[in-house]
């Protein structure tokens, strides 16, 4: 969950920059999902989320090669070239009020867990989606993603005081919208 | 220095794990928890929203998107099994040229090039009438 010292993914990555078909797909099994949960997560809509995650990886391919281990982790660059993809799409929602709304939150199918709990997280999805956008990508980024204080603040581009008043914030606002909901 | 203020402070940001605390400051605030009555009490509500956020799950990646990822990856180029095994065309080649200096007439002085190539694949004129191959010595005067 929290990482120091050596890049975890360095020598997938290398393997990837040489064109290894089976270090292609570890890549993608390791890291998709991871990706594809962070765009859901900020965008609320699967096929936008889908869109990026595919972006993110032809952009791997074409850095991979040129990728030089300890300048910073892998992961934090995807996730840097994610954040800024989403950025764009959610930018281009704020110029074009027009264009067709996201689509409904969907928390995915779960059979194996019960039906309070499917409940709980659409709520939870709910109220994420209602949130500022820089406190959803806080939570998102410290809570779901688990990156530490240090790198979701380089993420953002803030400071770790900054970083914590986005999360404390983003948990109040939660905390109540959950409440409200628990209590209407 | 670990307090009441900043361990609230931590909890309010980050949660009631002790392993989403900052690195840094993580074991002074689990002494601080230890140790301090009220500590508890505080995890509790956190403890309650980080279980709340955990029920919010997603669809696990689908095989389509997965497959249609893993293709956007450039094709590898095939470079390296060409040049591993350049040596067994050269190796081919040697063994055309001994099958011609073996068809010749090995007293002829000329045929110092192929006396070369000769040597390159394991033959070796020992005298006009025979040619000795890999430790193996061919009769020529039989062959005529």
């Amino acid at each position: 969950m929290k990482h120091s010292g050596a890049d975890p993914d360095e020598d997938l990555v290398i393997r990837v920059g040489r064109g290894e078909p089976a270090a292609v797909r570890a890549l993608v099994a390791r890291k998709l999902p991871r990706l594809l949960a962070l765009a859901r997560r900020l965008l609320s809509d699967q096929v936008e989320a889908e869109d990026v995650a595919q972006e993110v990886f032809i952009r791997t391919w074409r850095q991979a090669p040129n990728w030089r281990p300890g300048e910073a982790r892998f992961d934090t660059w995807m996730h840097r070239v994610a954040l800024n993809l989403c950025y764009d799409r959610l930018r281009r929602r704020r110029e074009e009020p027009t264009a067709e709304p996201p689509e409904q939150v969907d928390t995915g199918p779960a059979p194996d867990r019960g039906l309070a709990a499917n409940e709980t997280g659409r709520q939870v999805a709910a109220a994420m989606a209602a949130l500022p956008a820089r406190q959803r990508e806080a939570i998102t980024l410290c809570h779901y993603q688990e990156l530490s204080n240090i790198e979701a603040a380089a993420l953002m581009g803030v400071s770790i005081e900054a970083l914590e008043s986005l999360l404390a914030r983003a948990r109040r606002a939660l905390r109540a919208a959950l409440a409200e909901t628990a209590a209407s | 220095m670990m307090n009441a203020e900043r361990f609230g402070q931590l909890v309010e940001a980050y949660g009631a794990r002790p392993e989403r605390w900052p690195a840094d400051e993580r074991a002074a605030a689990e002494q601080w928890l230890a140790a301090a009555p009220d500590a508890a009490a505080r995890l509790a509500e956190a403890r309650a929203l980080d279980e709340a956020l955990d029920a919010w799950t997603l669809a696990p990646v689908s095989a389509v998107l997965r497959e249609a990822v893993v293709a956007t990856a450039p094709k590898p180029r095939l470079t390296r099994p060409v040049a591993r095994y350049w040596w067994a065309g050269a190796g081919l080649i040697a063994a055309c040229a001994m099958g011609m200096v073996v068809g010749a007439n090995v007293a002829d002085v000329g045929l110092t090039p192929a006396t070369t190539t000769a040597e390159a694949t394991g033959a070796m004129l020992t005298s006009s009438d025979s040619l000795s191959v890999f430790g193996q010595t061919l009769d020529l005067s039989k062959t005529s």
